[in-house]
């Protein structure tokens, strides 16, 4: 099992397949969402927007270790990937660059300030477990 | 190991065509262009190298308050000129921020905001942004030089993973490349905006000169010849000592004289003027006062042309402009209409309040002129000039200068025409 996420693993965070987010309350009631994408840090960190997102931020909060599935749309490997909770960041460069999507797209469609960028949830990569690869499930 | 291997040949080849890449790229930004075969030459480049087949440019307009198309490929609707403002939608956002963005899955995210937008009650109204109706992806790239935006790069595509990360991170840094090459097309077509100004005024001043000397050298000969012919008959009447003859002759060599004394003075004011060596001291200057003071120079040839002068002015008019330009305006006007009112006609001089200015009309019964002839009034050009009713020559000077004293007095002058005679109407200011 890695640690750190590998460049072939790059196409998955560009939202173009949805990743699934699971998270747990403290005590155990699992959820599992689809999310639009999870943003590429660095080797060892992803951010999740926040943008409506409410349970999943409550369980995060009560319990701040979780899982998010990730699929790369050019291979069709699937990736689990362990995280824990590190920070919210409403501003700063991660933060900036994922405002700018929402704000890209809520001003086309006459949504500023409605559809917005609650914060950056930043996540520490804890482990990665590859679920499917070159077609077979692993 | 051999996998291994594989890659690393894998990644050699991916790095030589980077390379020819950047090689081929280098090359044609690097040249001087300009700027719009420049702007399709680079999205040209995107399409063969990039495979970006649906792509745009956009510069910063109006204070870097929005955003102009100035360059698209591969779009339905070219959409050249249209505008968007700094944080609208992902170019307006790229502009604003100054940082790439690229986002995929646009339809999932119009479907989102759609919904929204349903339940919020809200709408904003679509610009027409050159684009693909079913776009999945966009990559908008800020081109910066110099700590300047020069434009934004936008790339569309209808597939929904289109151009890697790897091209993306290359074309970022060719980015710096491009934004220098069309800064520097952008600074090279101003030169030449400006050569092509400057060209046409220097064109000008040399027509200017050029019908100056030809002024000098022939209109200015013309009358001095005569009046030297004039001096040689006067020594041989003088000789035969004809004194009826002599006296006679006085007249003429007065009016000869006269004629070369009004040319000279028209030379040298609009050479002033050119030079903008003139000086302009407006008062307040008595119509009625400077028109008779004019008529006086006139009075002789008037007369001989058995000319009916008639005067509908108005003792309290006047005007305030400067006293000897006013009077060559007159004087330049009046000796027009003397000049083309045939034997027995009418001129006649009217002053009508207009406001805050003075219309002052000089009316002929002269032979008139068509609509091509007074386009070419103010302006100087060869052969302009044209004979009056008893072949009384001119140089084309006169109304050029009036029409440059008339505007340096604030001023204006409109000539309307017909075989009946013709009109010149001017309006100066009264305070």
């Amino acid at each position: 099992m890695k640690t750190k996420i590998t460049p072939d693993m790059l196409p998955a965070f560009q939202g173009v397949i949805p990743p699934t987010l699971a998270t747990s309350s403290a005590d155990g009631m699992p959820n599992v969402t689809y999310i639009s994408h999870v943003h590429y840090i660095d080797e060892e960190h992803l951010a999740i927007s926040r943008q409506f997102f409410n349970k999943s931020w409550k369980n995060i909060i009560e319990n701040p270790v979780f899982t998010v599935a990730v699929t790369c749309p050019e291979s069709f490997c699937l990736w689990k990937i362990n995280l824990k909770f590190v920070e919210e960041r409403t501003d700063g460069q991660v933060f900036d660059e994922m405002d700018m999507v929402i704000q890209a797209i809520a001003s086309m469609q006459g949504l500023e300030g409605i559809f917005k960028l609650q914060s950056a949830v930043i996540c520490k990569v804890e482990s990665i477990q590859t679920l499917v690869s070159n077609g077979k499930i692993v | 190991m051999e996998r291994s291997f594989d890659h690393l040949v894998r990644e050699l080849q991916e790095e030589k065509r980077k390379n020819a890449l950047l090689q081929n790229v280098s090359s044609e930004l690097n040249e001087l262009t300009p700027l719009d075969i420049k702007l399709n030459n680079i999205l040209e480049l995107l399409d063969k190298s990039f495979n970006l087949k649906h792509s745009m440019l956009l510069i910063p307009v109006k204070d870097n308050t929005a955003l102009r198309v100035i360059a698209s490929r591969g779009f339905p609707d070219s959409g050249v000129g249209v505008e968007v403002p700094f944080n609208y939608g992902i170019v307006g956002v790229v502009a604003g921020k100054r940082k790439k963005l690229r986002v995929s899955r646009l339809s999932q995210y119009r479907r989102y905001a759609m919904a929204l937008r349903n339940e919020k009650g809200n709408s904003s109204k679509p610009e027409n942004l050159p684009g693909l109706t079913d776009a999945e992806s966009q990559v908008a790239l800020p081109l910066i030089s110099n700590n300047e935006l020069v434009a934004v790069l936008s790339c569309e595509s209808e597939d929904i993973q289109f151009f890697h990360q790897s091209d993306e991170d290359f074309l970022m840094t060719l980015s710096q490349q491009i934004a220098l090459s069309i800064q520097n097309s952008m600074i090279f077509e101003r030169l030449e905006e400006r050569v092509k100004s400057r060209t046409a005024e220097l064109e000008k001043l040399n027509t200017t000169k050029d019908r100056l000397f030809s002024i000098i050298g022939h209109d200015l000969r013309s009358p001095v010849a005569a009046l030297r012919e004039v001096a040689e008959l006067f020594q041989y009447y003088s000789n035969k000592g004809e004194r009826n003859k002599l006296v006679e002759m006085g007249n003429k060599i007065t009016h000869a004289a006269e004629n070369v004394n009004h040319l000279l003075d028209n030379l040298l004011n609009w050479s002033l003027s050119q030079r903008n060596g003139i000086r302009c001291l407006p008062e307040k200057v008595n119509f009625q006062a400077i028109i008779n003071e004019v008529y006086q120079v006139f009075k002789d040839s008037i007369d001989s042309k058995e000319i009916e002068f008639i005067q509908s002015v108005s003792p309290k008019a006047s005007i305030y402009a400067d006293y000897n330009m006013t009077f060559s305006i007159l004087r330049n006007v009046l000796s027009n209409a003397v000049k083309f009112t045939e034997r027995k006609g009418k001129i006649e001089v009217i002053t009508i309040d207009d406001n805050d200015r003075l219309q002052i009309i000089v009316k002929d019964t002269g032979i008139g002129m068509d609509k091509a002839k007074i386009k070419t009034l103010f302006t100087l050009q060869e052969k302009k000039s044209t004979l009056g009713t008893e072949r009384e020559r001119g140089s084309g000077l006169g109304l050029v200068l009036v029409n440059e004293f008339i505007q340096i007095n604030k001023g204006s002058i409109t000539v309307d025409s017909s075989r009946d005679g013709t009109n010149i109407h001017l309006f100066l200011p009264k305070n």
